[in-house]
This record gives structure tokens, C-alpha cells and sequence, in this order.
């Protein structure tokens, strides 16, 4: 990549990974949600305190979900399974993205932040729900093209309809 | 049209409960019929013992957090002195909520409305422009401070009523007290509340909730997709140490047993199919000079305690409090925390959150296939054509009066004991909890009867 790369392309870049993210999801092809994750890539969902800020320290605090790529690979075979009660039928969704503010200086890195509003519909009690969520992406140049290495979802409504996993936020 | 009001013998309809027969059966109306939550609403959660939260929570002066006992906000706060207290969230004025968050740290508690001051042990400071306000000495003889509910703290573990008369808190928990010991004495420093707490509401019942908490019976059917990840992470792993207590998970071995206590508490217990991946093991030799092999051992395996009506500390991998508020009859919100010994080393707290994480948050890889459980109970029990249900009755060939070897080792003396093989998935655990429900559903209608017709 050019060191003179223009914000332009840095947006540009951004939003097609976001957007390919969200649409994996929307089209329920988790493997190649996965495949947007680079190997050692980070995927977190923060708690709030009861006093009312997020939680920063995964190591010390408590997360929704804190999962390396392997254990997002373990999510999706647990809802392709069947096996899963909350996961079968599994909820449609439709992920809105939306206010995508990219940063790169041209070093192989993009910090990307989005605001994501995810729309599930559990299909067994025909109910929907909405996740509104901060989201940050940590993006990475590798020889297959852009990866996230570190995706991080504030929930901004942290009052959970009944269940929450990778594909409803 | 109304539904009939219920009557003292459509309480005692609701268990069918005749040991002598070998039988036991739980009326499928217990999770269903808005009369029974209004009772249980009046004369369980607003007229017994309600768990509220820890002293851990609020260690210093003036740190408060906010709650519910039965329908009716409260504040539970530290004051000034370093007592605890716990007084009604509603302005004396007219009735305004005066706390707004969940929890904090406040001197004072202002009612923004017309703007009367409490301070942290609930007292009136101010009502605002009294001299100019013409009030009478009537007004002036009233006391204006928040209403004081009753307190009960064993250990750090904070309870409240809204009912003055109930029995002390030591008498209500009774034995309990020893498995609230086996948490508390992990550490010599106590326990603490990792940060950050889950919120959550499911579509069911209470006390669907209530019966998981102590239902081994589910746990293969309801957990294969998470038991299926664990055993294939156990297949993965490169070398000895295990990084879940369910590796090794081989029914054969492992032998659970379960504890009825007066006053609806009941307990599970287990053998941990591989306990070295307990964070407390890495200290294992330390705890069991302080607090002796039999305590050690009881620490080590899976406890699941449900304090009735309205928490569970479930620890197996991790340690989660789990406090519920009922909301109406199909429909629970659960508060949910990860609870720590304090002064766990770091390496050891990160893998305890995690664990915790996978486990127990609603988010996670099993407790959202519960609470699916609890939506499918809920919504397949509609029709009063159906009288009972046929889930109570697992273990009553095998349950005990009183306690048994293993209890003994406790010292406890529970109501009832059982123990066998895991897949026994005994469910004699639940017929003193719902004893104890009927008793004080019964005993209310009645004191409502008696008030009517007074
Ligand atoms: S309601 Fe609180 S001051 Fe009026
Ligand atoms: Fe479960």
C-alpha cells in the first residue's frame, strides 16, 4: 500500500469491509464472517457497572463476550449444530451500519469506528429485537487483502432480550 | 369476566403431595395464573426475606446501590457511621423515586420534584422552604426520613423485608449459613464482585428459573452443543492442564447428591470432573491448611445454592450470584454477577472470568439454551385442561429424611438428602421449595380472607 493513501481510500476500504461483514452475517454465511477475522484477531463485547461505565480490562473485569477467532469458530459450529436450543430456530437478522469514520496513516492499519443497529427476529416466538452498539474495528493489510484484527461492541442497550451471541450485535 | 378469587383450597390444589403414595406432582397453574403471582407478589417477595445484594458492594461510607424488594424500589446504603442500611426509594413527600442509579456513592439523596433532602442513612435533612410553608404542627411532629425496611446481614450477605415481623435472618437461612461459608471462606479476605454486571429477561416464570438453578436432570439435553465444545477444546490440548471443569466429563464418575433445607433453600453438589481447572486450585494447599480438608474438598466440587425466593450461587467453573425480580408470570428479569475470592493472582481471575463468561452469561454457550428451555415451558403451558406436571418425581425412591454422610461432613442437618449417580437427576431437591411456597401462599390468602371479611 502507498504511504500517501488517501483518506478517501482509507473510508472506502472500511465501509466495504464492514458492510461484507454485516452482509455475512445477514446471509448467515458464518464461514465467511469468519474469514474476515484475522488469525489472532479479538472479538469483545464489554459489560457496563452498575455505576454505569463500560468495562475496559477484560483480564479484570467483566465482558458479554470476549472470544478469540477459535472461539468464534466454536460459536459458529455451536448455532450450525442444531444442537442449540436458543440457536434453533436461528433468529434473521439485518445489520444496519452506519456513521463509519475511518483512520489510517498508510501503515497497513485502519481504525474504524460505527455505530451498528442490529435488528433480530426469533422466529419461534416472532419477536424482534434491536442491539444498538459503538463499534470499533481494528483493520490489517495481509497478503489476502484487509483483516480485522480486533472488533470491540459497546452495547449501548445492555438490557439483553432473553439471549445475545456473535450474530445478533 | 373476572376469574373467581382464589380460595384457601385452590392453593392446596396446587401440590398434589402424598409421600405415602410415592408421589408428588406440582400444578402446572404455579407458572401460569396472574392470581397466584399477585400472592406471590404480597406474601413471598413483599412479606418474607428477598435477597438485595452484597456488603461488598458498597464498602465505603455513603456507597449505595439501588434494588427491588417484591414491586417496591429500594435503596440499600452505607451511611455515614458505616452501617448498613436499607430504606424505601420513594420521597416521604409524594412519593418520587429519590435514587436514580444503580449504584454509587452519595452524602445526599435529593428528590429533584419539590426538592426534599435525605442523607445516606435515609434521615430528611431538608424540606425545602419548611419555615414559609405554613405547615402545622401536626406536619412538624411527623417524621419525614425514608422508610427504614428491615435488614438482614449474615456474612455480607445483605437481605430485606417489608415485612417487620419476620424471623431473624440466621433462623430463615438456617444451615444454608454453612454453604454461604464455603463461598466467603475462600479467601481470608472474603469475596468481591468482578465489574460489570449482565442484565437479562427471559419469557417465563420465576421460579423456572428457581427449579434450573438445581436441575441436574437438564444439563446433557440442554448443553450438548457447549459439552460438544468442550470436548473437542479437551482434544486440542496440547499438554495436562485442563482449562475447563467439564473436561474429563464422564458421567460414570461422578456421583451428585442434593440437600433440602427448611424455609424453601435447597443445594446441588457434585464431584468436579477435573478440578485443576478451578481457579482456586492454585492456591489448593494454602486453603486447605486454613480451612481443612472436608471445607477444602466441599469448595472444590460444583455447589448450586438457591436461597428462596430470589437468588442463586451457582459455582462450577466460576462463581455466579444470580438474583431475579419477577415481572409478571411469564416474565423474569434476571441481575447477574461473577463473584471472586479476593486476592485471586491475575492469571488466575482472567481464566475464572472467562470461564464465567462461556458459561453463565446470556451471552454465552450454555445459560442462553436455559433460558430458551424456560420460553418453550412457558409457552407450551397454556391449558388448564392439564392439571400436573410429571417433573418431581425423580429420586423419591432414594431421598432420606434428614442428612446423610455427606451432609455430616458439613455438619448440616438438612430436611431431606439424596445422592447417587449423575445421571439420577433427582428432583426431590424442589419438593420442600414447594412446601414452603404453598405454606406461605396459603397462610397469606388466608390473612387476606380474614382481613376482608374483617
Ligand atoms: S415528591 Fe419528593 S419533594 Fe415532592
Ligand atoms: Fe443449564
Amino acid at each position: 500500500m502507498s504511504p500517501e493513501m488517501m483518506s478517501a481510500d482509507v473510508q472506502t476500504i472500511a465501509q466495504g469491509v464492514l458492510f461484507e461483514e454485516a452482509r455475512a452475517l445477514d446471509e448467515q454465511r458464518f464461514h465467511d464472517w469468519l474469514a474476515l477475522y484475522a488469525e489472532d484477531a479479538v472479538f469483545w463485547v464489554p459489560a457496563w457497572t452498575d455505576e454505569g461505565r463500560p468495562t475496559q480490562d477484560p483480564e479484570t473485569e467483566l465482558s458479554l463476550i470476549h472470544c478469540t477467532r477459535a472461539q468464534l469458530a466454536e460459536r459458529v459450529g455451536r448455532v450450525e449444530g442444531g444442537r442449540s436450543l436458543a440457536s434453533t430456530p436461528l433468529p434473521r437478522t439485518a445489520h444496519v451500519i452506519s456513521n463509519v469514520l475511518a483512520e489510517g496513516a498508510g501503515d497497513g492499519r485502519i481504525f474504524v469506528r460505527s455505530v451498528a443497529l442490529t435488528h433480530a427476529f426469533n422466529i419461534k416466538r416472532r419477536e424482534t429485537t434491536l442491539a444498538y452498539a459503538l463499534v470499533e474495528h481494528d483493520l490489517v493489510a495481509t497478503g489476502a487483502g484487509w483483516r480485522i484484527a480486533r472488533k470491540k461492541i459497546l452495547l449501548q442497550n445492555d438490557y439483553i432480550a432473553t439471549m445475545m451471541d456473535f450474530y445478533t450485535v | 369476566m373476572q376469574p373467581a378469587p382464589l380460595r384457601p383450597a385452590d392453593i392446596d390444589a396446587l401440590l398434589d403431595d402424598r409421600p405415602a403414595d410415592g408421589v408428588f406432582r406440582v400444578s402446572r397453574a404455579a407458572v401460569r395464573e396472574q392470581a397466584i403471582f399477585d400472592l406471590e407478589m404480597r406474601h413471598i417477595f413483599e412479606g418474607s426475606w428477598v435477597f438485595l445484594g452484597l456488603a461488598c458492594q458498597i464498602p465505603a461510607p455513603h456507597d449505595f446501590f439501588t434494588t427491588r424488594i417484591g414491586r417496591q424500589p429500594v435503596v440499600v446504603s452505607r451511611d455515614g457511621t458505616g452501617q448498613i442500611r436499607c430504606f424505601i426509594n420513594s420521597c416521604r413527600h409524594r412519593g418520587a423515586l429519590v435514587c436514580h442509579r444503580a449504584a454509587g456513592n452519595a452524602r445526599r439523596h435529593a428528590c429533584q420534584y419539590h426538592g426534599w433532602v435525605y442523607d445516606s442513612a435515609g434521615a430528611c435533612l431538608d424540606v425545602k422552604d419548611e419555615k414559609q410553608g405554613a405547615y402545622t404542627d401536626a406536619f412538624r411532629a411527623e417524621d419525614h426520613g425514608l422508610v427504614q425496611v428491615r435488614l438482614g446481614d449474615y456474612r455480607g450477605f445483605l437481605f430485606g423485608s417489608l415485612n417487620p415481623d419476620v424471623a431473624p435472618i440466621e433462623a430463615y437461612l438456617g444451615d444454608v449459613r454453612a454453604l454461604l461459608d464455603l463461598i466467603v471462606d475462600q479467601s481470608p479476605d472474603g469475596l468481591e464482585v468482578v465489574p460489570g454486571v449482565v442484565r437479562y429477561v427471559y419469557n417465563g416464570n420465576w421460579k423456572l428459573q428457581l427449579e434450573n438453578g438445581t436441575d441436574p436432570y437438564h444439563f446433557t439435553s440442554t448443553h450438548p452443543s457447549y459439552i460438544q465444545i468442550l470436548g473437542e477444546r479437551g482434544k486440542k490440548a496440547a499438554s495436562g492442564g485442563h482449562t475447563s471443569i467439564y473436561q474429563n466429563f464422564n458421567q460414570k464418575s461422578i456421583s451428585r447428591g442434593a440437600f433440602c433445607f427448611p424455609n424453601g433453600h435447597a443445594a446441588i453438589w457434585g464431584e468436579t470432573p477435573s478440578s485443576d481447572a478451578r481457579p482456586i486450585f492454585r492456591q489448593i494447599e494454602a486453603l486447605r491448611a486454613r480451612v481443612g480438608e472436608a471445607r477444602a474438598k466441599w469448595m472444590l466440587y460444583t455447589r448450586n445454592l438457591s436461597i428462596f425466593p430470589n437468588v442463586q450461587f451457582a459455582e462450577n467453573a466460576a462463581l455466579q450470584m444470580r438474583v431475579w425480580r419477577p415481572l409478571s408470570p411469564g416474565s423474569t428479569e434476571m441481575t447477574t454477577y461473577c463473584l471472586a475470592p479476593k486476592g485471586e493472582d491475575r492469571a488466575a481471575r482472567a481464566v475464572r472470568i472467562r470461564q464465567y463468561e462461556e458459561f453463565f452469561n446470556p451471552s454465552g454457550l450454555a445459560t442462553p439454551d436455559d433460558a430458551a428451555a424456560y420460553e418453550d415451558c412457558q409457552a407450551g403451558n397454556v391449558t388448564p385442561a392439564i392439571d400436573f406436571h410429571q417433573g418431581y418425581a425423580r429420586g423419591m425412591a432414594a431421598v432420606r429424611r434428614g442428612g446423610d454422610e455427606h451432609a455430616a461432613e458439613l455438619g448440616l442437618n438438612p430436611s431431606t438428602s439424596i445422592v447417587g449417580a449423575f445421571e439420577m437427576g433427582d428432583e426431590t431437591v424442589f419438593h420442600e421449595t414447594y412446601r414452603t411456597w404453598r405454606e406461605l401462599l396459603r397462610k397469606g390468602l388466608e390473612r387476606d380472607l380474614a382481613g376482608e371479611s374483617a
